[in-house]
């Protein structure tokens, strides 16, 4: 049987999307020339980290905040930075993917174990099986360099003419994919899977009983966030030039979660406003960098003490209250199933 | 023989890290993860102190009242977070746990800044060593073992015999039916904070006086202690006290076989496979 | 042919035996009461036929399919669905998109699953159909689009039994669907119950309250500690003496 109506429905919010992001990427496309190297690479990273984030929102549907996300991400960095670094390097493109399939494959192994726990549980489980795979960077260190890293890790090979050497090049690289993920996540979550993985979150015994396979749909968001983590790590990795074990570290871990609380992960923008917010922070105190994840934690305390639900609640809110304004009929807010924390 | 003193020693500091944990989510039905800031600053407190009192009091004498001040004062912080966070967010347990995250960098950076990233160490308070039976004993490591030995006593005693601990206990059981009995929630709730929050001071000062106290030792701890309580079983105090000793064991063995580094990766690994195999835990309560 | 085989099926948790060898068959078409003072085992026994756990010894036949040690999903997937006894609903989904949720096993696929017993009930092609015939059967259509958790409690109930018919089960298991209803919503949703029986579905439901399923069940069978102390009509069963002492010979039993 098929779902007209709610086919209908999502396929034209997802046209609304498609023509909101063609008309935004002149903008976009623009942006890196109107501003300085330093602010150059501030965009890149923020590209890289929302690429992270959307995949980190997936994981979220299915009710569990992973706190493993940024240790899987260093598997696609230290793929690529291995390999393009050997004496007959690999073309950045083949670790391009295959980074991505080994964090994809790491979710996989550790889905068994820290899937058959849920919500703070989950947390744990997944904390302890990032920081022993952090452990892993530091110790094995005739692969991975140790404490020291790996430095020296070559920037992408030109295709098409494109070379991504400087700073603009690279972020048109990160732009490609943030657009190409954002929208595929976008549809996704629109879709009938993504709303029955939303289900299951929201009732997990009553899924099953209903005929849905809850582990299967647990472990599908579980696994596809971790791909698109490891994609954002492989970028990251050929950005930066170097990494070590602290770009992996439970700090930065803590800011892609912050950025989950402080935007809210009800809608798919939650997480990006959030990340926005965070950014703004760290560049406006960057001279106090020691102060800087103080500011977050902070961020998260006022938001979950004041503000339930995150920055995206304010807005949907504030939205709400112009239209009201305005005397045009409200609609209601996206996302079906809204997942109880 | 060396190694079953090695063991005792690592395991009784596991013990002495995790019993508070497991105590605090027993009850509250949440994990505190400032947990490990409150353990840093046991450790601070104890640095504070000695600096303070050198050439006033005798080192072991300013080792005794750092157990009491940093008890008390990280008590009354459990409470504060109590009543600032835990009451607010009542029946919100994962708003609770995050908030609580976002706490533990809060009283992070405040050390950074107050004190400096880089780690001290205080000379042992009570210095000298035994050799007994071809083996190497600190008496400081001793006297830390002792001092655990007796915290865990304590509690023990105040959870089985005082009606406070009994009302504590009733709830980790069962909540409602606590509440039924006309247990006040709220008072437990402060009641077994303080009792959280000193212990894990306790352990601060205790584990401070043999390691290196800095900033981020709380972090460090913590993982190793969610790993603990997870193979434990989360909530059975019991089974943190097993989940300490095994790990205690294996640790031991892995850095005298020369294996050390490898040794958290094998206990995320040991974690993973009891979460495969025993879902609640080797002593936890079926869900 | 009996549509559901409960094989000798004993079910221990550690030392404790909750279910020690229970046997009955349900013929299709029956509405059947499972009954037995708190605590006898019924709710295990639910869970054990629905896959919710797994029996320790003994066999389920579904259709003549061995069911043991199968998934709930798979098992809702060959049509037995089961409802909660804590009424179980998607809370902040409204309720036509819980009904339309039922429908999982059907979406994405040309028809429904085909399920021989049920050509009483009628065909669609869609979700957005079905969900409309099964809202307006259960009365539910003046509240499609109302959020699931402020419905009252009976209409709760009833949405619950709408979503587990959005799977087309050909075996229903009710989990106390009348407890903690007032006379009026009771009336009316036993009245539902006989009409799904009418339209092919046949219907296993649990209850504490004998009074409550009389009415509605063609066959009781009784449970008491984890055993089958008697099974008939409604009035071979409230004469058994076996089970008026179940009932009433240990009032004490009853704060379980």
């Amino acid at each position: 049987m098929i779902n007209r109506a709610a086919n209908r429905q999502a396929n034209k919010i997802f046209l609304r999307a498609c023509i909101g992001t063609a008309i935004a990427l002149p903008l976009l496309v623009a942006l890196p020339h109107a501003l300085s190297v330093y602010w150059q690479s501030v965009l890149v990273l923020f590209t890289i980290n929302a690429v992270s984030l959307m995949g980190y929102r997936l994981i979220t549907t299915m009710g569990g905040w992973s706190f493993a996300h940024i240790s899987t991400a260093g598997l696609g960095a230290y793929t690529t930075a291995v390999l393009t670094t050997l004496e007959t390097p690999w073309s950045f493109w083949a670790t391009f993917f295959l980074g991505a399939l080994i964090a994809g494959a790491f979710a996989m192994i550790i889905a068994y174990p820290v899937l058959r726990t849920r919500h703070y549980y989950f947390f744990l489980s997944t904390f302890a099986a990032g920081e022993a795979l952090r452990q892993c960077y530091v110790q094995f260190s005739g692969i991975t360099g140790g404490t020291y890293g790996i430095s020296f890790i070559p920037r992408p090979e030109p295709i098409l003419g494109m070379d991504f050497g400087n700073s603009t090049g690279f972020y048109y690289l990160a732009l490609a994919l943030a657009v190409v993920v954002g929208l595929l996540l976008y549809r996704f979550d629109l879709s009938r899977l993504g709303n029955t993985i939303k289900a299951v979150a929201a009732n997990e015994e009553l899924s099953e009983s209903i005929g849905i396979n809850t582990w299967a749909l647990r472990t599908l968001p579980f696994v596809m966030g971790s791909v698109v983590a490891g994609f954002s790590g492989v970028l990251y990795a050929n950005f930066n030039g170097l990494i070590n074990p602290l770009d992996f570290s439970s700090v930065l871990m803590f800011k892609l979660v912050a950025a989950a609380i402080v935007g809210g992960v009800a809608t798919f923008w939650g997480p990006l406003v959030g990340l926005l917010y965070l950014t703004a922070l760290e560049e406006v105190f960057r001279d106090f960098t020691q102060w800087i994840p103080l500011l977050w934690g902070v961020s998260v305390l006022a938001v979950i003490l004041l503000a339930e639900g995150g920055l995206e609640m304010v807005i949907i809110r504030l939205v709400r209250r112009a239209r009201r304004w305005w005397g045009s009929p409200g609609d209601r807010p996206p996302g079906g199933a809204r997942q109880r924390r | 023989m060396q190694i079953v003193a090695n063991i005792i020693f690592l395991s009784t500091f596991y013990v002495s890290f995790a019993v508070g944990l497991a105590l605090v989510f027993g009850v509250m039905r949440t994990i505190n993860f400032a947990h490990g800031e409150f353990y840093m600053f046991g450790g601070y407190a104890l640095w504070m102190l000695i600096n303070a009192f050198t050439g006033i009091l005798p080192p072991g004498a300013t080792f005794i009242v750092a157990l009491i001040v940093g008890a008390a004062v990280v008590g009354i912080l459990g409470i504060l977070v109590q009543l600032s966070i835990f009451h607010r967010l009542r029946e919100q347990p994962f708003s609770i746990f995050m908030a609580t995250l976002g706490l533990s960098y809060v009283l992070q950076v405040a050390v950074v800044k107050a004190i400096g990233p880089m780690g001290q160490s205080v000379p042992a308070p009570f210095p000298g060593f035994i050799l007994f039976e071809g083996m190497v004993l600190p008496i400081q490591r001793l006297v830390v073992f002792g001092f655990t030995v007796v915290m865990m006593g304590g509690l023990y005693l105040f959870l089985m015999h005082t009606d406070l601990g009994r009302a504590v206990r009733a709830t980790a059981q069962n909540r409602t039916g606590a509440m039924l009995q006309g247990i006040s929630m709220n008072h437990i709730a402060l009641t077994t904070m303080f009792v959280g929050s000193a212990l894990a001071a306790i352990s601060g000062v205790l584990m401070g006086s043999v390691l290196i106290i800095s900033p981020f030792m709380g972090g460090e701890a913590l993982w190793r202690a969610f790993i603990i309580i997870i193979v434990g079983g989360i909530g059975s105090l019991s089974g943190a006290v097993v989940a300490a000793f095994l790990f205690g064991i294996i640790d031991t063995l892995m850095t005298t076989f020369g294996a050390g580094k490898f040794a958290p990766m094998v206990d995320a690994i040991i974690m993973l496979l009891v979460l495969s195999f025993l879902p609640s835990g080797l002593l936890g309560a079926r869900e | 042919m009996a549509i559901l085989e409960v094989d000798n099926v004993a079910k221990r948790f550690g030392k404790l035996a909750a279910v020690k060898g229970i046997s009955f068959e349900i013929p299709e078409g029956q509405i059947r009461g499972l009954i037995g003072p708190n605590g006898s085992g019924k709710t295990t026994m639910f869970h054990l036929i629905s896959g919710f756990l797994k029996p320790t010894s003994g066999d389920v036949r579904f259709q003549g399919h061995s069911i043991k040690g199968k998934r709930p999903h798979q098992i809702a997937k060959r049509g037995l669905v089961r409802t909660f006894q804590l009424t179980s609903i998607y809370r902040e989904m409204t309720v036509r998109e819980n009904v339309a949720m039922g429908h999982h096993v059907h979406a994405g696929r040309r028809g429904a699953r085909s399920r021989p017993s049920l050509e009483r009930l009628p065909q669609f092609g869609t979700v957005d159909e079905s969900t409309e015939w099964i809202l307006d059967f259960m009365a539910l259509s003046d509240d499609a689009e109302t959020t699931a958790r402020l419905l009252p409690a009976g209409m709760q109930r009833v949405l619950s039994i709408a979503t587990a018919l959005a799977v087309r089960p050909t075996l229903l298991m009710l989990d106390e669907p009348l407890a903690g209803l007032n006379p009026t919503e009771k009336i009316s949703v036993a009245q539902k119950i006989a009409s799904l029986r009418d339209h092919g579905i046949t219907i296993l439901l649990v209850e504490h309250d004998v009074r409550s399923v009389l009415s509605v069940c063609e066959l009781i069978t009784v449970i008491d500690f984890g055993e089958k102390i008697a099974e008939g009509t409604a009035d071979e069963v409230t004469s058994n003496p076996a089970v008026i002492e179940a009932y009433l010979g240990k009032p004490a039993r009853h704060d379980a």
